[in-house]
Parts: C-alpha cells; structure tokens; sequence
C-alpha cells in the first residue's frame, strides 16, 4: 500500500503470478494467493488490474491505456476516477507502487 | 462388523458408547462416538436407527467426538453434557437429557471446523436424478424447513447443515443427518412429513424446542451416490410476503456462498476453484417467500 497520497510519479505493478481471475459476464473474480482473499472486481478494476501486471505503469499512462482498451471518452474517464480504482486496488494489495520499472 | 443400529442390543451399544468403539460411516466421513449419557443412547436408537453403525473401532476415523460432563462435579451434580470433537470449541455445557442437542452440535462443530478435504458450506442439499439444489440462508431463514418439505417432495436428502463440496470437480457428497427443526418450524414439517418421522421434542435448549427429521431409509443407502448442483438457492422465509425470485450473476452467488464456508479461507484457491465450478455449472437465485407451499411452487418454476 502507498505511503501516503496517490503520487503521479509512483509507477503501479501487479504480478500476474499472484492472482488468479475468473470472468463472469462483466465482472470478474478475483483470487488473490498473498491474502487468500477473494475480490469481485468490476470490468474497470480488472482492467486496471491486467494493464498494471502487463506492465508498471503511472497514474497518466494507466488513464490512456484504459482509454484505449476499452473506448472510451476522456470525460468518460476521468483521471479522478482511475486515481480512485488504484487507491481501491492498492488497499487490497493487487497492485503495489514502485518507483522504476 | 457394520449393520443397522437397531439390530444391535441396547447393552452393547451402551457398552460400545462408554468404551468409545462406536463407529457409524455416513457419507463421506467415518466417526467414532463416545458417550455414557442414557439421553443419547435413547437418541441414537430413535433417530439413528437406520443408519449403519459398527461397535468396534475401524483403522481410520476421520471424526472422533466424545459427549461428556465439562467437569467432575458436573458428572454427579446437575448433570451436564458438552461435546469434545478433539480441539476447543465455543460449546455451552447442557442439561444431560439435551444430549442429543450435544452430539448434533459436535458433529457439525467437527465437519465445520476440522473438515480439509472437502470444501464446507453451511447450507441445505437435496437432489434429484437432475442434480442438486444448494439452499444457503442465514438461521431462522426457512432453510430447513425448506429442505425437509423438498425431502418430503420426494427429493434425497444430502444435509441440512452442510453442502460438502468436491474440490477437483465441484460434486456435491451426502451427509444425510437428521434434519434439525427448531420452535415454529417443528409444527409445519410435522404436517408435510407426518408424526411418526419426528423426534422426540428436546424442550428448553439454547436454541428453543427442538426436534429432528428423520432420514429415509432410500437416502441413506444412497449416501456414497454423488451430484452436481443444478440451482443455487439464497432462500429467505418471511410472513405475509409474496414469493419472488431475482436471478443472481454467479459471481455475486459466489461471493454469498464463500462467507457461507467454514473452511473456504483455510483451504484458498482450491476453494476458491470448486466454488467457481459449482456456481458455473448452475443457475442461482435469490427467493423470498411467505410460506413452504410458496416456496415449493417457486422452485417448482425455476427448474427444482
């Protein structure tokens, strides 16, 4: 989990070796092996959650990549809200900050 | 040698009980029951007389309970009864004619707590030749009301306590124990299923009167036969309420049933992969109802 506040220069990773998912119509279960804790995820969260284990990413390069992925407008997306769905993330420890790839 | 309870003499049974060799296999567990309580004896031999039981010790017990007073003084003063499955449990010491409240309560304390290769989920199970219906609801939810008004139906029973769910293909396995009715629901199972399949009323309990469904004979016999679940049913009793049914996406069925297990967070993702394969594999519903006629209509129409 984060130190502190959300930081724009905190790259955000997930190892996809430390979860396993199960997609159900348009949400998705979540398995995580660290806390054995199960997660019900939204299509947005998971989708957060693969770009993240795909690769380290930040704040802004998360924002476009989920954009892309899933065509949407950027007033659709605010950063505000995928700032709020990492924070959620992080707290359940599926994606963690580091500071370089 | 393993036989029906009620073809052995009550003084060997006794005997067998006090020595601790008393062993019954039902469904996928074998136990090794001791006790000394008259009250349980009785029990045994009412409620349990169909069941398979054996009066020597067999090689591998998975579950051993032992019924007795929770002190010395208590052996001989306002007698008291407590079940040890072998590891502290939260049990409250009873009167010794609730006995048979004692030994239900340390077999389900036992498949709760102690059971790692199969996933627990509190919950009732009954099936057909099309597979089974998972029933899970809170206490007081009409679960086994429901389930013993589906045995009656003509259902098998499997449990009224546990679904016990295979963890490499999601199959659920019978453990067709009498079904435990408490306060208002002993009357209504008593007109579905009539007099003669109901125990003895057990007054006074922590948990109010209670009395016990027996098991039929057929279910009993068919306690090694396996099922998948066909309906997934989040069932909730409520008087005067018109009955409803609201489809639930697997994922949300899954994320009712997990706090349902006892041991899902002990056993993690092998829990977790079964209960995936049992929600897949069925359809589930929420369903609220005013009474069992209701009910029975209700799954009647989802496909019970």
């Amino acid at each position: 989990m984060a130190a502190g506040p959300v930081d724009d220069a905190l790259l955000w990773k997930s190892s996809a070796d430390d979860w396993v998912a199960e997609e159900f119509d348009d949400t998705f279960l979540v398995f995580f092996r660290p806390s054995a804790e199960t997660h019900f995820l939204n299509f947005l969260s998971f989708g957060a959650l693969r770009q993240c284990a795909r690769e380290p990413q930040n704040m802004n390069s998360l924002t476009l990549n989920l954009r892309q992925e899933f065509d949407i407008e950027d007033a659709e997306l605010p950063l505000s809200l995928v700032k709020s769905v990492v924070e959620q993330l992080d707290d359940t420890g599926l994606i963690k900050p580091v500071t370089s790839k | 040698m393993s036989a029906p309870l009620q073809q052995f003499d009550s003084k060997d049974l006794k005997q067998a009980l006090k020595a601790g060799t008393f062993t019954m296999s039902l469904g996928p567990f074998a136990h090794l029951v001791s006790g000394s309580s008259d009250a349980l004896l009785d029990f045994l031999e009412d409620t349990y007389r169909d069941y398979n039981v054996d009066l020597q010790p067999r090689d591998v017990t998975e579950i051993v309970l032992s019924l007795k007073a929770p002190n010395f003084v208590r052996r001989f003063v306002r007698r008291q009864i407590t079940p040890d499955p072998g590891f502290d449990v939260p049990a409250v010491p009873l009167p010794l004619r609730m006995a048979p409240l004692a030994f239900e309560m340390g077999l389900n304390l036992s498949v709760a707590l102690k059971c790692c290769r199969l996933m627990t989920i509190h919950a009732g199970v009954v099936a057909d030749e099309k597979g089974a219906i998972v029933m899970s609801a809170a206490s007081g939810g009409g679960k086994s009301t429901l389930t013993a008004a589906l045995m009656a139906e003509g259902y098998r029973l499997f449990s009224d306590e546990f679904a016990l769910v295979d963890l490499e293909n999601a199959s659920l396995h019978p453990y067709p124990r009498p079904i435990s009715l408490k306060q208002q629901s002993i009357p209504v199972v008593r007109d579905i299923v009539g007099s003669d399949q109901i125990s003895d009323l057990i007054t006074g309990t922590p948990k109010g009167d209670i009395a016990y469904c027996r098991v039929k004979k057929s279910d009993l016999s068919a306690d090694n036969q396996t099922s998948h679940a066909k309906l997934i049913l989040f069932p909730r009793f409520e008087e005067g309420v018109s009955p409803v049914a609201r489809m639930l996406n697997p994922a949300e069925a899954i994320m009712r049933l997990i706090p349902a297990s006892t041991n899902y967070n002990l056993l993690g993702e092998p829990a977790f992969n079964a209960v995936v394969k049992l929600a897949r594999n069925a359809r589930a519903y929420e369903i609220s109802y005013g009474s069992t006629a209701q009910s029975l209509r209700l799954i009647s129409e989802l496909g019970g």
